[in-house]
């Protein structure tokens, strides 16, 4: 008992002395660890905004925890203090707002990700994107730092959000809208492929034609084989679109055409993401030029099957109701027949609903040719018009046969 | 032993980091940067002499049963001054340590040398042990430090951590051929496994020449 309090007073006396000693250098750093702290804060506002008398906020209200500091820039906005969980660590960063709800400032003052990706939080790309906007607008993450930006746009909506409560300026409206990247656009215009030349040499044919892309004509030479009707190769001769962008349809690309025999074929040729426009003038010609060799031969396609292809194209007339005409038409989906039943008005020569009768495609995949996509069809007015509708991306048999079957009827519905 | 070799024995035959393993934590976590070794290093030899001294000085009074909480809490003490001091001071050193400067608390290497060395010896001794290991931990550091900063970033800094002057910069390897993995946790263990390996290496090579001019 003696030797276990005498161990005991021993410990605390040990104690007591280390407590001591810390006391006395507490003393002596407090003031300057907290000056320190200011001045990094000080330093930080002045970034924001240089030249005025600041006072800090402590009455706030901030239900996500994330703004640890607010000030006050006399007459001229807030700056707050962000600190949200990245990647690896802690992001510390902070935030100028002005009196009107635009974004002055933005400075990511302690960040541990990774770098060349979280980092790139706290680099100027980024930061041109959220310096500038308004606080209604919306800050983009990075592709491939999506926790690291996420985290920063969260530490964002936070101190928008005290902003809000603190000023009482509503977020105004989206000052840009956000517009679709140029090489993107939602309808492809009808095409414009013009057959120049033809030239045939036994069954070998070779078509030169021009065909317009992106922002010129584009010209390509297809050599298809008349006697087994499919397409031996293309080639672009000239191209007028934009280098770097439009110039992913090139050789590989092209090569994708070869052995292709019919038009469903050609129609389902994906065009290459990012440059519509001039796949699409590279599909138009081949087209062009596959038309102007069978339609020679008498055939066409959009009435009659086309060899080497099952789909039987014909449209039957079911019923008539004045100028509106509905047709059956039964084409080859993926694994067996769809039925349609297409109704086009021939006053106004164009289609006015489609349905499909009869599915035998695969229940989950070809089923995403739904009413909402037969939909797609209603209003359109040419043959062009309807070979242009998008095939569902991961049902192309299935959607063809829809597209197929409406050329037909509207085939039908021309004679 | 005598004194020189006691001094002597903490840069190579028992370097705390790469001869007893000690202390690894933090270096593997800090070690990214030249301007990182040279404060962690600086601030454990202060640590490590002063609690080599202090307990050195209270070996004959420490009951045996509770010489390890004392350790500590005389450990501890000295820690958190200095990162107060440190905090107050120098405070981009505070900003790059971060935890691992508290961390110094547990490091293996103060309270090693205490239990193995500091309760045993005179106070002298102990301080001449303390500052021993204190600066092969610190050429352990540095090594490393240099190793990873320039493969990771090409560079090789030192800014005045008082006053935040850039006292020198050295470009190495351009930007281009560096391999910032190195600056991650994997690099740290790849160099550390290597310099390891080397100072084995050359321990048992001099082992080797010490057995052969003892057979003659």
């Amino acid at each position: 008992m003696k030797k276990t309090l005498y161990l005991a007073c021993f410990l605390a006396i040990v104690s007591a002395l280390a407590g001591g000693l810390l006391a006395a250098v507490n003393e002596v750093t407090a003031a300057k660890i907290n000056a320190n702290a200011l001045a990094e804060v000080m330093g930080s506002l002045e970034k924001v905004f240089p030249g005025t008398t600041y006072a800090e906020i402590t009455d706030y209200t901030d239900d996500s925890g994330l703004v640890t500091g607010v000030y006050q820039a006399e007459g001229q906005g807030y700056m707050f203090q962000v600190e949200t969980s990245g990647f690896k660590d802690t992001i510390k960063f902070v935030l100028g707002i002005d009196n009107d709800s635009k974004i002055v400032g933005y400075d990511v003052i302690a960040i541990a990700e990774t770098s060349g990706i979280g980092s790139r939080v706290a680099e100027d790309d980024f930061r041109n994107t959220v310096i500038g906007k308004t606080t209604g607008d919306k800050v983009d993450t990075l592709s491939g730092a999506t926790i690291s930006s996420t985290a920063v746009v969260k530490g964002l909506d936070a101190a928008k959000a005290v902003y809000a409560s603190l000023t009482g300026n509503a977020a105004p409206a989206p000052s840009t809208p956000t517009t679709p990247e140029a090489s993107k656009e939602p309808e492809t215009p009808a095409s414009t492929a013009t057959v120049l030349d033809q030239k045939a040499d036994g069954s070998q044919v070779t078509v030169t034609v021009e065909a317009k892309g992106f922002q010129g004509n584009n010209t390509y030479t297809v050599v298809i084989d008349s006697e087994k009707q499919e397409i031996v190769s293309v080639a672009m001769t000239t191209f007028n679109d934009t280098p770097g962008v439009g110039d992913a349809v090139n050789d590989e690309y092209l090569a994708g055409f070869a052995g292709l025999n019919s038009e469903d074929a050609l129609n389902g040729v994906d065009v290459k993401s990012g440059a519509t426009y001039t796949s699409n003038s590279a599909i138009d010609a081949v087209k062009a030029a596959w038309n102007a060799v069978f339609a020679e031969a008498g055939q066409d396609a959009a009435d009659q099957p086309v060899a080497g292809d099952d789909s039987n194209e014909t449209a039957v007339l079911k019923s008539e109701d004045g100028a509106l005409k509905t047709y059956t038409a039964t084409t080859k989906g993926f694994q067996g027949d769809n039925e349609y039943e297409i109704v086009i008005d021939t006053d106004k020569q164009e289609v006015v609903s489609v349905k499909m009768t009869s599915f035998n495609d695969t229940t989950g995949i070809g089923d995403a040719v739904n009413d909402e996509y037969l939909a797609g069809f209603a209003g359109l007015k040419s043959d062009d018009e309807i070979a242009k509708v998008d095939v569902k991306s991961g049902a192309t048999f299935t959607s063809n046969s829809a597209i197929e079957a409406v050329r037909a009827a509207f085939a039908a519905s021309q004679k | 032993m005598n004194r020189k070799e006691n001094f002597t024995a903490g840069f190579i035959r028992e370097n705390p980091v790469f001869g007893l393993y000690l202390g690894c934590c933090s270096t593997l976590a800090i070690t990214t940067s030249l301007n990182n070794a040279i404060g962690m290093g600086v601030s454990v030899i202060i640590v490590l002499i002063l609690s080599n001294v202090i307990i050195s000085m209270m070996r004959k009074i420490i009951p045996d049963e509770i010489r390890i909480p004392v350790y500590i809490v005389v450990i501890a003490a000295l820690v958190k001054s200095i990162e107060l001091l440190i905090k107050a001071y120098a405070s981009s050193i505070d900003a790059a340590l971060g935890l691992f400067l508290p961390l110094i608390v547990v490091n293996c290497i103060i309270l090693g040398r205490a239990e193995a060395f500091a309760s045993k010896n005179g106070v002298l001794d102990s301080a001449l042990d303390g500052l021993g290991m204190g600066l092969g931990y610190t050429c352990a550091l540095v090594v490393m430090s240099l190793i990873r900063q320039v493969i990771a970033t090409g560079l090789i800094n030192f800014t005045n951590p008082f006053t935040n002057q850039l006292i020198f910069e050295v470009r190495l390897i351009p930007e281009s051929f560096t391999i910032s993995m190195f600056g991650s946790p994997t690099g740290a263990f790849l160099t550390f496994a290597v310099l390891a390996a080397a100072l084995t290496a050359y321990k048992n090579a001099q082992a080797a020449k010490a057995a052969k001019k003892e057979a003659k």
